[in-house]
């Protein structure tokens, strides 16, 4: 009677209390805090592991393309130059005019940075543990790729990097000698081009100016100056925007001031080859400044662009396109892995 | 401890405590990640504004060269600093410019350093420091741009004449060139020049364009002069060490220092044809438009072209002459 008295001591409650709903409660709260917290923890460990070796190729990569398409490299003229030992690749193109300020990639820069690509990239741009391939794909489906570096061999990696920058690129090298804006002078009082050697010579000779406001016929004229070289190296042609000329009194003609003519030329709804015209009037001088006189009716719903541009000699009559004289938009890809 | 006390309530408040450090933590952790991405964003926006201001800044300070040499123009005062109050005049546009942006959060200054000649005297060069600042981030960025005077959808006036003949009589505008009435002999007159009369109804070019005869020997490539006339007909500028640089013509100099330009100042066609040894002020405006010493030196007459009616000619010495490939005399 007396041990049981001391055990209902222990089991009688006499006002304290030692495990009660308020731990159970607690310990709810303890074991849920517990495992978010190792959850977190070991989410965030993986996670930052893999970002790490992720991240620094990922980020190699990202550094890589946007240096190549975003600076000129250094020093800025770097393709012309014949030691390449200082030298940090970029591909901007730095004669291109300020206004544009979108990336125009120079091809003479591609063409460099593809005859020495281990040299200038390895080490430079990109480490040597990386293997890597650059191409930059044309938006035109038309034109081919350039392919700066491509290995044929297999990837056989776990994870590629791609970079992929929308650039623009001269592909063709053109340079256009004289270009007649005839559809953005409607609303101008500009008149377009200069006096050309024809006024005052003859009264009804005279090439006044066109004015598509009034909707005057008249001439647009343009001087252009040729060398030896020039002729050389490039096909020139002249090509209309649009191809197709609706204009019935549009017409051309290309002469010098010491040799005027009046024979003129019709447009003929494609590029016109003009090298031997040209060469006959330049008449094998070192320098000749020549006049291109272009005529139409005025009508602003007949209106048209005038181009005299110039093509690497040999470029197939194929590519003879006006969108070519402007800066293609491209794709530049490049695909690093380990 | 008292009867009626709670063991576990220390121990409930010592548990929360790491569940409000947690909380604080996982708060902090999604803010950071916010604030990368905000700071991203920021650094581009900020890049984006300093380029529009670097590219405004070429369309804005041509137009302040275009404006302030309508002024020169119209008031006949030359700038007594052009450099200077070109500069001005041009920061007061960058400010008025850039007072856009604080709406969006952004603080963009514009400080135009300096406005001077370009290696080409057909361009006028500044310098200037853009700074961009958004938050935390700033961006610093030092240029130097070539504004041109020829390229533009607008052309830019020669200021020179206008300094120069105004007081004397009245000018006016015919076409594309200043016709000077007998303001240009009355000024010739004024400054003592032997045969100012043959610059009366002179006529000189009136916008600023640059000559495609280059090199310049062209103009007399052919025995009549036909490149020499379209030059003068178009009213084309010429590269030279003794003409004026565009920013010395708004302060009235006919002459200076730098690398400057200088085109002719054609005489009035005349119906006979007087003797060709008669000498005249050589038809450059650099020659006539010298009024510091001896600067104004007589010319051959040189005829470049008959209409069947009139005589066109121009006055020039031996050393422009071979400069144009002209007949020497």
């Amino acid at each position: 009677m007396g041990i049981n008295l001391i055990w209902g001591k222990w089991l009688v409650d006499r006002g304290g209390m030692v495990f009660s709903v308020d731990l159970m409660l607690a310990l709810i709260i303890i074991t849920v805090v517990l495992g978010v917290s190792a959850d977190a923890m070991d989410m965030i460990g993986s996670k930052m592991d893999d970002s790490s070796h992720e991240a620094s190729l990922e980020r190699i990569a990202r550094a890589s393309a946007d240096m190549l398409t975003k600076t000129p490299g250094s020093p800025e003229d770097w393709d012309g130059a014949g030691d390449l030992s200082g030298v940090t690749p970029g591909l901007l193109d730095t004669d291109a005019p300020l206004k544009s300020k979108s990336n125009i990639l120079s091809m003479s820069k591609i063409n460099c940075l593809k005859e020495n690509y281990d040299e200038l990239m390895v080490d430079r741009v990109i480490p040597r543990y990386c293997k890597s391939t650059m191409v930059i794909y044309p938006e035109d489906s038309s034109l081919e790729p350039i392919t700066v570096k491509d290995i044929p061999e297999n990837y056989n990696s776990s994870g590629i990097i791609v970079e992929n920058r929308t650039v623009l690129c001269n592909y063709h090298n053109t340079s256009i000698l004289v270009f007649i804006n005839a559809r953005d002078s409607l609303w101008e009082q500009k008149q377009l081009g200069e006096k050309c050697p024809h006024s005052g010579v003859e009264e009804d000779k005279e090439h006044s100016g066109v004015d598509y406001k009034n909707q005057r016929s008249g001439w647009a004229c343009y001087t252009f100056k040729v060398t030896p070289v020039l002729l050389n190296s490039t096909d020139l042609y002249i090509m209309t925007d649009p191809v197709c000329v609706g204009d019935s009194t549009a017409f051309w003609i290309i002469d010098r001031p010491e040799n005027m003519t009046e024979e003129h030329h019709t447009f003929q709804n494609k590029p016109i080859l003009v090298n031997n015209l040209v060469e006959e009037i330049a008449a094998n001088e070192t320098i000749a400044i020549l006049w291109f006189h272009v005529h139409s009716s005025g009508n602003q719903n007949k209106s048209f662009n005038t181009y005299l541009a110039g093509f690497p000699k040999g470029t197939d009559p194929e590519n003879i396109k006006f969108q070519y004289l402007n800066p293609q938009p491209c794709y530049f890809i490049l695909k690093i892995w380990t | 401890m008292d009867n009626k006390g709670y063991v576990m309530s220390i121990f409930s408040f010592l548990l929360i405590l790491p569940v409000f450090i947690l909380l604080i933590v996982m708060v902090d952790v999604v803010g950071q990640e916010n604030e990368i991405q905000q700071s991203t964003l920021n650094s581009h926006e900020i890049l984006v504004v300093s380029q529009d201001v670097e590219v405004n800044s070429l369309i804005i300070g041509r137009e302040v060269l275009r404006d302030e040499s309508l002024k020169v123009i119209n008031s006949g005062h030359p700038l007594s600093n052009s450099r200077k109050e070109i500069k001005d005049e041009f920061q007061q546009r960058m400010d008025l410019f850039c007072s856009r942006y604080p709406a969006n959060g952004m603080e963009v200054k514009c400080e135009i350093l300096r406005v001077d000649n370009s290696y080409d005297p057909f361009s006028v060069e500044f310098k200037s420091k853009i700074t961009v600042e958004k938050g935390a981030l700033k961006h610093k960025l030092n240029m130097s741009h070539n504004i041109s005077l020829t390229n533009g959808s607008y052309p830019i006036y020669d200021p020179l004449p206008s300094v120069k003949c105004k007081t004397h009589g009245n000018m006016t505008i015919g076409g594309d060139r200043i016709v000077y009435g007998s303001s240009l002999a009355k000024y010739l007159e004024s400054r003592g020049v032997k045969n100012f009369k043959a610059y009366e109804n002179a006529t000189s070019p009136l916008s600023i364009k640059k000559c495609p005869y280059d090199p310049y020997i062209l103009h007399g490539n052919s025995k009549d002069l036909v490149n020499l006339k379209n030059c003068i007909e178009n009213g084309f500028y010429h590269e030279s060490s003794d003409g004026s640089c565009f920013l010395c013509r708004l302060e009235g100099k006919g002459v200076c220092s730098h690398y400057g330009m200088e085109t002719f100042i054609i005489p009035a066609p005349s119906l006979s044809l007087s003797n060709n040894s008669s000498k005249a002020p050589s038809s450059s405006d650099h020659v006539i438009f010298n009024d510091t010493g001896d600067g104004t030196y007589s010319g051959q007459e040189i005829l470049y072209f008959f209409d069947g009616k009139e005589y066109f000619k121009l006055y020039l010495d031996n050393s422009h002459r071979s400069k144009y490939g002209l007949p020497v005399c």
